[in-house]
Formats: C-alpha cells, sequence, structure tokens
C-alpha cells in the first residue's frame, strides 16, 4: 500500500500555488514549488517530497487553462507527474472568490519498481478564496478523487479526499509566495484500508496579470 | 491577409497623412543653468536591488564574492517488505566559494566547496570537494550564453566532470515579476570508478526561475529544471549508475536573495534534487559585492 500512497501523491501533488480567481484574457502565470508529506506508518512517519512546476494561461476572463509538472524526490524510487488544470470561475467580488478546477494527471514510475508502473487521477479542486486586505488571501481548497492504476485490478485503486489551507501574498496576478498546509486521505477501493497523508508546501509565483484589471467589476 | 498592391499604398497614404510629422524643436533649457555650461554628466547607472530588476551578466568591473554553507540531507529508504519500509538519514554539512567579476563584458566566475561535516553513511568529511569555473557573455539585451567546467573530487574512488553549455534569457512579466528561462546541454565523464570503465553520460535539460519581488529588498524565486540523460557506455554491473542507459533528472528549489545593503545580499533556500539519488539540501550565505 506505501508504493500505492506514493504514487498517489505525486499524482496529486500538495501546493496549489495559485490563487482562487481566475487569470484574466492573456494572462500568464507560472509557479514553482515544493511539499513535504508525512506518510504514516504502523511504526513510523515517512518523509516524501515532491517538486511542482505549474504555468496557467488565462483563455476568457473567467477561464483558465492550465499545465503542471511534479516529481517525487527523497524516499526510494522517483515518480514523475504531468497533468492539465483547466479552473472557472464562479464568482468573484473584491471580497472572496470561488472557482472550480478539474486537473487530470499522469504519473509514472521511473525505475519501473511499481507494477503497474503508469496511473492516472482525477480529482476535482474547489477554490474559495478570502481577501484579507489588497497583498493576502487566504485559499481554501477542498478536492475529491480517485486514481486509476490501469492492469492492476481493483486492488490497487484509490478515492482520494483532501484539502488545504494556504496564504497567497503579494501582489495578486504577478508576484506571490504561497505557504500552505493540507491533508489528503487515500482510501482503497476494494478494502477498508485508509491512510492520511500530511502536507506542507511552499510556492513562488510570477505572472504579468494586472490588479487594477484583477479588481475591475465584471459585467 | 497580407494587402493587395492598391491597399499597400492606401495604407501608405493614410499613413502619411494621419502621422504626425516630425518637428525640429530646441531642447528644454534648465533654468539653473547658467548659460554656456555644459549639462550635468548622467549618472551612472546603479546595480539594482530589487531581484527582479538584476541582469544576467554582472556589469564590467564590479566584483562579487559569495560565501555560502550548504546541509544536505539524505532520506535512504529501505524496502525489507512492501509494506514496513525502514527509514535511515544520511546528512551533509558543505562549505563552498563563489567568486565572480565582470571584464569586458563577460562575467567570469569560479568556485571551490569543501566538505566539513558528514554523516557515517556519506564519505565526504573535512575534504576537497571540487571546484570549477565559468564565462557567462551577454547579448541581445536580455540573453546570455554560459560555458561552465566543474571537476568533482569528492570520493578518492570517483573523479567526475562536468562541462556544460547554457543558453538564458530574462524576461519581466511586471514591475514585481520575472522569469528566467534556460536550455542546456553538457557532458558527465567518470573518469575512476573502481577499476571501471569511464563513462560519459550526455545531458539536454531545460529550466523555469520564477522570480517575485515581495518588497523593495527582498525577493523571493522558485525554480525547476528538467533533464534528459544518456548514459554512453552503460556499466550494466555498477549498481551505483541508473539502471538503464536514459534517464530523466528534474530539481527544484526555492530561495530568497535579501538585499540588506548595496553591497551586501543575505540568501538563503532549499533545493529538492531528484537527479540521481534524491535528496533535500539547504544552503544559507552571503554575496559581498561591489559594483563601479
Amino acid at each position: 500500500m506505501i508504493r500505492v500512497l506514493l504514487a498517489t501523491v505525486a499524482l496529486v501533488g500538495c501546493t496549489q500555488m495559485q490563487s482562487a480567481r481566475t487569470l484574466r484574457t492573456g494572462d500568464t502565470r507560472v509557479s514553482a514549488g515544493i511539499s513535504r508529506m508525512s506518510i504514516s506508518d504502523d511504526t513510523q512517519l515517512i518523509p516524501f517530497y515532491l517538486g511542482e512546476l505549474h504555468v496557467a494561461y488565462g483563455v476568457t476572463d473567467t477561464a483558465e487553462v492550465g499545465l503542471q509538472l511534479g516529481r517525487s524526490a527523497g524516499i526510494g524510487d522517483a515518480i514523475s507527474s504531468v497533468g492539465v488544470a483547466p479552473k472557472i470561475s464562479l464568482h468573484e467580488t473584491r471580497a472572496i472568490a470561488v472557482s472550480l478546477a478539474f486537473p487530470g494527471v499522469v504519473a509514472w514510475d521511473e525505475s519501473r519498481t511499481l507494477s503497474p508502473s503508469v496511473a492516472a487521477a482525477a480529482y476535482p479542486t474547489l477554490y474559495v478564496g478570502l481577501q484579507l486586505d489588497g497583498e493576502t488571501e487566504v485559499v481554501l481548497s477542498p478536492r475529491v478523487g480517485g486514481v486509476w492504476r490501469p492492469g492492476s485490478g481493483d486492488s490497487s485503486n484509490v478515492f482520494l479526499l483532501g484539502g488545504a489551507v494556504g496564504l497567497s501574498i503579494g501582489a495578486p496576478a504577478r508576484a506571490t509566495v504561497q505557504p500552505e498546509i493540507g491533508i489528503l486521505l487515500v482510501q482503497s477501493s476494494t478494502t477498508d484500508h485508509r491512510e492520511a497523508v500530511f502536507t506542507i508546501g511552499f510556492g513562488v509565483t510570477a505572472g504579468n496579470g494586472s490588479a487594477a484589471r484583477r479588481y475591475a467589476r465584471r459585467p | 491577409m497580407p494587402l493587395s498592391p492598391r491597399g499597400a499604398l492606401a495604407f501608405s497614404i493614410a499613413v502619411l497623412v494621419v502621422a504626425p510629422r516630425p518637428v525640429a524643436s530646441a531642447p528644454p533649457t534648465d533654468p539653473d543653468r547658467l548659460p554656456g555650461e555644459d549639462p550635468p554628466a548622467k549618472p551612472p547607472p546603479r546595480y539594482p536591488l530589487a531581484l527582479v530588476e538584476r541582469p544576467l551578466v554582472l556589469p564590467s568591473g564590479a566584483v562579487q564574492a559569495m560565501p555560502v554553507l550548504y546541509f544536505s540531507h539524505r532520506s535512504i529508504i529501505d524496502y525489507p517488505s512492501s509494506y514496513y519500509p525502514s527509514v535511515r538519514g544520511a546528512a551533509t554539512l558543505d562549505s563552498g566559494m563563489n567568486a565572480r567579476v565582470g571584464v569586458a563584458g563577460l562575467e567570469l566566475g569560479g568556485h571551490v566547496s569543501f566538505g566539513l561535516l558528514g554523516s557515517a553513511h556519506l564519505d565526504s568529511t573535512n575534504t576537497f570537494q571540487g571546484g570549477g569555473g565559468d564565462v557567462t557573455v551577454g547579448f541581445a539585451r536580455s540573453f546570455a550564453i554560459t560555458a561552465l567546467f566543474h571537476a568533482s573530487v569528492a570520493s578518492p574512488r570517483i573523479d567526475r566532470y562536468l562541462l556544460r553549455l547554457v543558453l538564458s534569457t530574462k524576461r519581466r512579466l511586471s514591475s514585481r515579476s520575472a522569469v528566467v528561462v534556460h536550455a542546456r546541454i553538457g557532458d558527465n565523464h567518470l573518469r575512476n570508478f573502481e577499476m571501471h570503465a569511464p563513462t560519459d553520460t550526455v545531458t539536454v535539460a531545460a529550466g523555469v526561475t520564477v522570480q517575485a519581488q515581495v518588497n523593495a529588498f527582498l525577493g523571493l524565486q522558485g525554480r525547476a529544471y528538467f533533464g534528459y540523460y544518456r548514459q554512453l557506455q552503460p556499466d550494466q554491473q555498477n549498481e551505483s549508475l541508473p539502471r538503464s542507459a536514459t534517464y530523466v533528472g528534474q530539481d527544484y528549489g526555492i530561495a530568497f536573495v535579501a538585499a540588506v545593503h548595496p553591497a551586501v545580499d543575505i540568501i538563503g533556500g532549499f533545493d529538492l534534487i531528484a537527479t540521481g539519488s534524491a535528496f533535500l539540501q539547504y544552503h544559507v550565505g552571503l554575496a559581498f559585492r561591489r559594483v563601479p
């Protein structure tokens, strides 16, 4: 189960590194971050690290598309992941923003010690952003999803339930840092086996968005 | 859609008609300047404190020295069974010195590193780890090419040499953000490894560094690096080398640069090194700089 967990966290990642507000048309956001996770075993906490790169582009004023890359390190064999993450805005005012993302990710075990060595995951994520002031936003991001490992049978497919709370500090859509903590519950699809993964992450984001445009009232 | 010849002519006329004609005018006068007095000399450009404004290449005449401490921690996981892995750690403390100088449009750099402390799992304690040098030339305002050489002699049993050619470009995204994109090619030459034949590993890689300026003096950056490695002489009997002849490496890092003085930076951060054996590395250091 522990290696299934590793594949799962590599798929889902940790640090969201984004505001709940979607990018405006033509704006770009680039983020890089590192997450540390603790996977609880019966006898010890196993450290697990994940590096991530996210790039997003605003296709309309209420929708963006994103590309994300990640890779594990610090424990056993390396697992890499690549995925897309479209996000749409549901509600946005100066004080609060709500958006919904539909990340889909494929991960693979480079050493091929896992069997099968490829897995896929989808985990719709809701973003709720509470603007504390002009340069600080609290971002809540609950998510639910599943991991499918083709050819493995039902035994190693898992369901996911989790969430994170983070801060987005800095000039919105231009230069922000994002500390974040979260929890991910992983449930086997066929047994009662359940694990909890605790995460802490930190990301840096740069973009070419305009704060004036960000807070402009939408039609 | 390309313009027809007639359309092009009409466009040219429209431009001639609409575009304002240049008007010769006297330069604005300084009321404080006496008649015949030369205009004051333009002050030389200052080296920017903000991380996002810093150029890829040091200006000519500038000198920078950067002592750094590195703390590395490796979590070594054994899998005696699939359910009960065991975790043991290995740690090292290294020091490095990086010196750079701008000369005639070039930036010349050199670096050395020493191992200070190491756990029993690693054999790099109180030893000369290696060193190297690099030369960077900037062009087209925001591009630079770097040629880098590094020799690693961390272990008496291993000699390793690295050659890299790096193309970099820096783009400002906004007044408080910038992104640096680089591509690199190179070779890792392993000359001496316990009686095994020398091997070369060629690499093609690309990376992105994201820079965010938190305030006037504090900048943060996150980086991601992806490399494709191909071992030209795979040695399947050597267990410490990758199991296959090709593999993909990725590194990630978070760092801060605090310009506490026009001539002094405090730097720090941590890196997730996931190329080869994975480990986490923390670093803290100072950068002393003199810019003419």
